[in-house]
């Protein structure tokens, strides 16, 4: 059991520092943070947060345009679950159908060809890993690292 | 550049150069269809 708290209060640690990392980071425009609300108000406060900014990623010889994923964060009281409401999706989802929805916005400004995401965890996060390629993310190499999805 | 957490700090990390293969499938990869035409479909939010 103490073990068991241990490693929910390291993981609460990990959560509290990216977290706070991406506002200072929203504060001098390094990224831009949105926060997610049900505006049906069946589940209280906010859902989550997602992280985007501006990148770029060296495809062989040239450089390819991208929007990337910071950071995706989901409130502890609405993870793992699916709501029929929000068309039975779970909030992780939402966030990142939002996520694709900006990039489209982006790209009637500018162009942008991938959308990518540095895994929390890495691939040993399996759950996470498993989650972003059911929505669609590849590994862009065999270090499993980054992943991508091409829009 | 993503945030990533290790050994007790957050550092962030520069996006991949990718190479031969894996540069070619990136390249030829495909739009996630379904994926788009859900998002299109939905209506989304503010800044935080």
């Amino acid at each position: 059991m103490l073990l068991n708290l241990a490693a929910t209060s390291k993981k609460a640690e990990r959560e509290k520092a990216l977290l706070a990392k991406a506002i200072s980071s929203a504060q001098n425009n390094s990224t831009k943070l949105y926060s997610i609300r049900d505006t049906n108000s069946i589940l209280r406060g906010i859902l989550g947060y997602i992280a985007l900014s501006a990148s770029e990623v060296m495809i062989g010889k040239s450089k390819k345009p991208v929007v990337l994923i910071d950071l995706l964060f989901v409130n502890n009281d609405y993870r793992s679950n699916t709501y029929e409401h929000l068309d039975n999706s779970k909030v992780s989802q939402l966030l990142l159908e939002y996520s694709v929805s900006k990039f489209y916005e982006v790209r009637e400004h500018i162009g942008v060809s991938y959308l990518i995401l540095y895994p929390d965890g890495g691939k040993e996060n399996k759950i996470l890993v498993d989650f972003y390629e059911s929505m669609g993310f590849s590994y862009a190499t065999e270090k499993h690292e980054w992943m991508y999805i091409k829009l | 550049m993503a945030f990533k957490y290790e050994n007790g700090k957050v550092i962030q990390v520069s996006p991949p150069h990718v190479t031969g293969e894996d540069a070619k499938k990136m390249l030829n990869a495909k739009v996630p269809k379904e994926l788009v035409a859900r998002v299109k479909a939905k209506k989304f939010t503010e800044a935080a």
